[in-house]
């Protein structure tokens, strides 16, 4: 029997009459789980955790993930713990994700942190589709390896991509392709320390003027700059934005991810839903 | 309208290249500094060192892996001319370009360059490169627009490739000098050692393929982000 996964998930958020939201469809194999859905009333968004109830991910493991927001249906999908991935004596592991949110949709994507271990190689290519009028806060988090253990920045190689396009417009191509040894020169010369922490983000508000460069928000965002936290944040057109933050440490970054949550939640009510409900 | 050079000789198309290399060919690039005054406002690049970090760490993998390969790939599709690809290429420069000022910055220096070679040369693949960005709307790039002076003046593709790699290096040290205490001496004995990375850069370059493009520094683009609201600068990127 083949230890390697080839992972399924698929899942689609529907709006229902009254407008609650629901799951119309979803579909997982192993390593992915999902667990019952969560609905925040004050919100009006479906709160689901998607699992892995196996160790981790090893070589050879191919992932594949689908979720779709329709129109009007607000969705949040986080994870209960970080995904790590294993040490690789030679392959590599792979993932595809795509997300799609319709007019009038919300989607959260807010998973636990990707923790790459010494000598594994892993490659996510993700695409990111946003209807006119949809939103999206979108955010990928990256640990320097098990810090826990004195392991940092000893992964082969680790290869991100993202594509987004927002009403048929591709705004953004993103490849990340690092090796340990290079981004932990990089946080060195930076200052930003041995530990430090990354996280990407994606944020479209819906309803916001597509034109605007210089939204209040960002400003909010930028005065968390400092006291070990890197913060930016960039238009990319079509009232897309993307976000950057790099923390001295995981605990630091967590705080930072929170606070620009709770930020941007004055122009995205859906952000106001509870993680802590999960 | 053919991708014929307008110069012939090798005399011919190494001063072509010269021109458009020329701190006096008015394309608008000294005004950028691609993220590196933000990064001295951050105190992480501060003197010759920590600007050499910079140079290995930022600008060299993002010639490597992102700038050069851009116009090799711009420079094949300008050949027959393939506009479909060039369309392709020109957009794919904009969207791998993940601020905001520094994505205007190519948009900005590609369109003064190609419009100004047009003036230059109407009768060349120029004049047709601006009109079919006109009619199909895809974006200048500063890539492009280095592949399309190539083409013009009929220079191979390693020249092409080199001249923007010794560009790009010359034209950040100008911008260092002016953010930095950096003298001429201290600044061309850098530029020296990074100009031995030149042959390795441009062979890693033309081997990439056009979906194993680009790069980014999160730690760059945070200080280009931020550079875009700061109050006080000298550049416009």
């Amino acid at each position: 029997m083949s230890n390697i996964f080839e992972g399924h998930l698929m899942l689609r958020a529907e709006a229902r009459p009254g407008g609650r939201t629901a799951l119309a469809g979803q579909s997982f194999r192993a390593p992915y789980y999902v667990g019952k859905s969560y609905l925040d009333t004050d919100s009006g968004v479906l709160m689901v955790q998607v699992a892995n109830p196996t160790a981790g991910i090893l070589s050879g493991d191919r992932l594949e993930s689908a979720i779709t927001v329709a129109a009007d249906a607000k969705l949040l999908v986080t994870t209960p713990s970080a995904s790590r991935v294993f040490p690789m004596n030679a392959g590599e592991a792979v993932s595809r994700q795509t997300f799609a949110v319709e007019t009038g949709g919300w989607l959260e994507m807010l998973p636990e942190p990707l923790v790459p271990h010494r000598r594994s190689t892993y490659r996510q290519d993700t695409s990111v589709e946003i209807a006119a009028g949809g939103g999206v806060f979108f955010v990928e988090q990256l640990m320097p390896g098990r810090v826990g253990h004195g392991e940092a920045w000893e992964w082969d190689r680790l290869v991100l991509t993202l594509d987004v396009r927002v009403d048929g417009e591709w705004v953004l191509r993103e490849r990340f392709d690092q090796s340990g040894a290079s981004l932990r020169a990089m946080a060195v010369a930076a200052g930003t320390g041995p530990e430090s922490c990354f996280a990407n983000g994606l944020v479209v508000v819906p309803g916001a003027d597509a034109a605007e460069t210089n939204p209040a928000w960002r400003e909010a965002l930028h005065a968390l700059h400092g006291d070990g936290v890197w913060i930016g944040a960039t238009a990319l057109g079509a009232g897309a934005w993307s976000l950057r933050i790099v923390a001295a440490n995981g605990v630091t970054l967590r705080a930072a991810v929170q606070q620009v949550r709770a930020i941007l939640a004055e122009v995205c009510p859906a952000l106001r839903c509870g993680l802590r409900k999960l | 309208m053919t991708s014929d050079p307008a110069i012939g000789t090798d005399a011919g198309w190494f001063c072509g290249l010269l021109q458009a290399g020329d701190s006096f060919y008015p394309t608008g690039a000294y005004a950028h500094s691609y993220g590196l005054e933000g990064l001295v406002q951050e105190n992480v690049v501060t003197d010759r060192a920590t600007l050499c970090s910079y140079y290995e760490q930022s600008v060299l993998p993002s010639l490597a892996r992102l700038e050069l390969p851009l116009v090799a790939q711009a420079w094949h599709a300008l050949a027959e001319p393939d506009w479909a690809e060039v369309a392709e290429v020109s957009r794919l420069a904009s969207v791998l370009k993940t601020t905001r000022e520094v994505r205007l910055a190519s948009h900005n220096i590609g369109r003064q360059r190609a419009e100004l070679l047009a003036r230059l040369r109407p009768e060349s693949l120029a004049t047709a490169l601006v009109a079919r960005a006109a009619s199909d709307g895809f974006p200048f790039a500063a890539t492009v627009s280095a592949a399309l002076e190539g083409r013009v003046h009929g220079a191979p593709l390693a020249a092409v490739l080199g001249g923007v790699f010794y560009a790009t290096l010359s034209g950040q040290l100008a911008a260092a000098m002016k953010l930095l205490r950096i003298g001429q001496n201290a600044a061309q004995s850098l530029l020296t050692e990074m100009l031995a990375h030149a042959g390795p850069t441009v062979e890693a370059a033309v081997v990439l393929r056009r979906e194993e493009i680009g790069w980014f520094n999160p730690w760059l683009d945070i200080a280009s982000a931020r550079h875009e609201t700061a109050n006080a600068r000298l550049f416009i990127s």
